[in-house]
């Protein structure tokens, strides 16, 4: 285990260091240059060719590009990961005040992921192919299928502007995060559901679970403790990419509800070409990606004792 | 029960939702039962780095020099001013007994260190306007101390616009312990002498607003004025439907078609004003067919500016043949034309029967704000009537601005305010053949007349003159423009009426000290 997991982080840096060069290169084919995009923030100035000069090299902009990849990477090294175009602000600084909103919303998303799919998908497995199952599936497939800004839009003028049960923006509290965590999770309520459904009935259908009912166990403990625990791995499996995408598709959910994460503050510094703040969010989300990753690995070997196991066995032949 | 017992995690996991819901769903009552909130589509307090920290609209800071509703300059902290003759010194007597919300005086001391502080932090961004000393304050030698509330401003050239210029933004005046002089940046909430103080401000949310007791003015109406950040305008909507704000604020507010929802439902008012924003179509006149220019004059002659105003700007601005905006005191009213038999003359004169393809840009800022979308298809429509068949573009704002840059553009629509009230400082952009947004922006208008005029100005200390030739250019502009106004803007706010009072807009921003809670 040990050994697979300093594997992974060997992995890791080579991944990061594509990651940022691959960013890089998309600053530097991009059309505008960011000296004129600050200069001209406001809609009211147009600079002279000097003040952009001026502004270009306070920027570190007439440096060989290559330089400008090898100075912003030693300065991530050492903790400094560069200033905002826009604002001057501390790259670091902003994207770790962004972070804790964006992390709460995707946490609550798959807070409700693990509260709806489960038990529903466990519902559809134990009426295979009855009424309900075929309800459920309907609504699986529309979940995944229905687009989360118009969701969200939907949702807030019935929700907070008619009902007023959920605020419509801000952030602070519990109370912010349920109807976006709720929206940018329902993609995934839907997806999930199926797959809880399909892993479900994969381990119904082994003997132990016939050996547990000969035995006259009731069926909900049955399902309980023996189907759902073995079902869970190919869902963990699968909840890691998920986990990625929700963090991706937070962007869209917190414009529409004024949460100042990560998302919001990228879509910004992607209309300014504000590169520094690119480069970071993708090195930071990349990161947490990868982190994601691991953490799956490593539950989906604690969820499974047989692969512990294995592990074992392999070392002891070898 | 056996078997139960054996799930308690299952237990847990339904119960702990329905804790989560009836803790959640209570909602906990607000700490300051009076407190108004108002939201902007930005982040109106963006903080340290910002040349400014915060914008007027929450008039935390004040100015040497400001203008009121009518464009009419007016001193707010400077009391008196006077040049010397050649207008290279000006002196400025300052308001007495006068202190920032941190106790500091008000005094040539502080005006003093504000100027030092532009001396040495350069060109900041700004999303409000951006700051370059040599650009607001041309021809800055230095400032003196004349007096304990008394200061002198040198220049190396003569500076008859310096008031003009120094409005609002141009003049803003903090405390000096909450900036460093040496770096520009604000070390803490920044304090001015306003109405307002900031108690509290989380970047990129809120910020907190607090009435100064010691104000040297009216104090504040209203104690508490939380100012949040909502960049979505349907969010803005919902928002001010289920009562969480009480009123919107500053540029792009609310959306025209939005607008038209909240004035059937009768809790809601609309209150506008006139701003310093006029909506133009540049036109690439670097090649043919727009290098001739009764291509540019026929252009204006086919769009009914009238009809725009009222279809897609929902009557909230005033269609203009003029570049410069209606608030500006050397502004020029001049007659709408639209006269569509003379366009297609004018244009059958330059192309014949040729049918010229065009690319038309929008930048994508403009379409959560105005009904750029719609007023690109209307042109686009009446421009087929004299054979140029334009394909829409929309470009994000940088993309945009680089296919102005290199000239890749017959047309694009857009707006432009007035940082400052000298005339030329904005007219001279576009119409001298030097102007830098005429050659920024790959424009190539040429005019004679123009660079004469821009070319006398600096020698122009008699104010009458100046104010001729200020008419001459806006004639100039009218007849042959550098680029097409369209329609100058009003500032449009609106605030729920059974819950505010004293809710006004103006020029930039709202009576803020003037609202309260009925």
């Amino acid at each position: 285990m040990k050994t697979y997991l300093w594997q992974r982080l060997l992995l890791f840096v080579p991944t990061l260091l594509g990651m940022t060069l691959l960013t890089f290169l998309l600053g530097v084919v991009s059309p505008a240059d960011p000296a004129m995009v600050v200069m001209t923030m406001d809609g009211m100035s147009a600079p002279s060719a000097e003040e952009l000069l001026l502004k270009r090299h306070e920027m570190g902009l007439d440096q060989s590009y290559a330089m400008q990849y090898v100075s912003w990477m030693a300065g991530v090294l050492h903790g400094r990961w560069g200033v905002s175009f826009i604002d001057g602000k501390d790259v670091l600084g902003t994207l770790l005040a962004a972070l804790p909103v964006t992390l709460s919303v995707t946490s609550m998303a798959i807070f409700w992921v693990i509260f709806f799919s489960i038990p529903l998908g466990a519902v559809m497995a134990v009426y295979y192919l009855q009424w309900p199952d075929r309800l459920l599936l309907l609504l699986s497939m529309a979940l995944t299928s229905v687009p989360v800004f118009w969701l969200a839009i939907i949702a807030m003028q019935v929700l907070c502007e008619n009902l007023r049960i959920f605020p419509t923006s801000g952030y602070g509290s519990l109370r912010n995060l349920l109807l976006p965590g709720l929206i940018l999770g329902v993609g995934t309520i839907g997806a999930v559901m199926r797959l809880q459904r399909d892993a479900l009935l994969a381990v119904l259908a082994d003997n132990y679970i016939l050996t547990a009912r000969a035995k006259g166990l009731p069926f909900f403990y049955i399902i309980y403790k023996h189907g759902l625990r073995n079902s869970f791995i190919t869902v963990v499996t699968m909840l890691g990419n998920y986990i990625s995408g929700l963090l991706g598709g937070a962007a869209i959910i917190e414009m529409i509800f004024s949460l100042p994460g990560l998302g919001t503050l990228v879509l910004a510094a992607v209309q300014a070409r504000d590169y520094p703040i690119i480069q970071g969010y993708v090195l930071m989300v990349g990161c947490m990606t990868i982190f994601v990753n691991m953490g799956v690995d490593v539950l989906y070997v604690l969820l499974k004792p047989q692969l512990r196991l294995e592990g074992r066995r392999d070392y002891d032949c070898r | 029960m056996f078997y139960l017992r054996k799930c308690k995690l299952l237990l847990v996991f339904l119960l702990l939702p329905a804790f989560i819901f009836a803790a959640l769903l209570t909602a906990t009552p607000s700490e300051r039962p009076q407190e108004i909130t108002l939201a902007a589509a930005r982040d109106l307090a963006p903080g340290e780095k910002d040349p400014y920290y915060i914008s007027s609209v929450a008039m935390v800071w004040e100015s040497l020099i400001a203008t009121d509703n009518n464009g009419k300059i007016r001193g707010v902290l400077a009391e008196s001013w006077q040049p010397n003759e050649n207008y290279t010194i000006w002196k400025f007597r300052l308001q007495q007994g006068v202190r920032f919300q941190d106790g500091e005086a008000f005094d040539a001391d502080a005006v003093v260190q504000n100027f030092k502080r532009w001396e040495n932090m350069g060109y900041r961004a700004s999303s409000f306007y951006g700051f370059l000393l040599a650009r607001v304050y041309p021809g800055y030698v230095g400032i003196r101390k004349t007096g304990p509330y008394e200061v002198e401003l040198l220049f190396s050239t003569p500076q008859p616009m310096l008031i003009y210029r120094m409005i609002n933004f141009s003049s803003s005046m903090f405390s000096p312990k909450c900036f460093d002089v040496k770096t520009g940046d604000f070390t803490g909430y920044a304090v001015g002498t306003g109405p307002f103080m900031i108690v509290d401000r989380k970047a990129g949310q809120y910020v907190l607003l607090q009435r100064f007791a010691g104000y040297h003015g009216a104090v504040a109406k209203s104690e508490f004025i939380r100012l949040v950040n909502m960049p979505n305008a349907a969010t803005r909507f919902s928002a001010l439907k289920a009562e969480e704000i009480q009123g919107v604020l500053d540029i792009g507010a609310m959306t025209p078609s939005l607008l038209l929802a909240l004035q059937r439902d009768p809790r809601f008012a609309v209150s506008a004003n006139r701003n310093t924003i006029n909506q133009y179509l540049t036109i690439n006149q670097s090649h043919w067919p727009f290098s001739d220019p009764r291509m540019i004059r026929a252009i204006s002659l086919l769009m009914d500016r009238t009809a725009i105003v009222k279809y897609y700007f929902n009557q909230q601005s005033q269609p203009t043949v003029n570049i410069l905006n209606f608030c500006n005191p050397f502004y020029k009213d001049l007659p709408i034309e639209h006269d569509v038999p003379e366009a297609i003359r004018l244009a059958h004169d330059v192309m014949g029967d040729q049918v010229y393809p065009a690319i038309f840009l929008i930048p994508q800022y403009g379409l959560s704000r105005y009904s750029y979308k719609e007023v690109a298809e209307y042109l686009q429509a009446v421009f087929q009537i004299i054979h140029i068949q334009a394909r829409i573009l929309i470009l994000d704002s940088a993309t945009h601005a680089r296919y102005m840059e290199t000239g890749n553009y017959d047309f694009s629509i857009g707006t432009h305010g007035l940082a400052n009230y000298a005339p030329e400082s904005f007219m001279e952009g576009y119409m001298a053949s030097w102007g830098s947004n005429n050659m920024l922006y790959k424009i190539g208008y040429h005019n004679d007349g123009a660079d004469g005029i821009f070319k006398e100005l600096p020698d122009v200390l008699n104010m009458n003159r100046r104010r001729h030739f200020y008419a001459d250019l806006q004639d100039m502009a009218a007849l042959a423009p550098p680029v097409i106004p369209i329609d100058s803007d009003y500032n449009v706010v609106v605030y729920n009426q059974r819950q505010l009072s004293g809710y006004q807009a103006t020029t930039y921003g709202i009576t803020l000290d003037q609202i309260e809670r009925q």
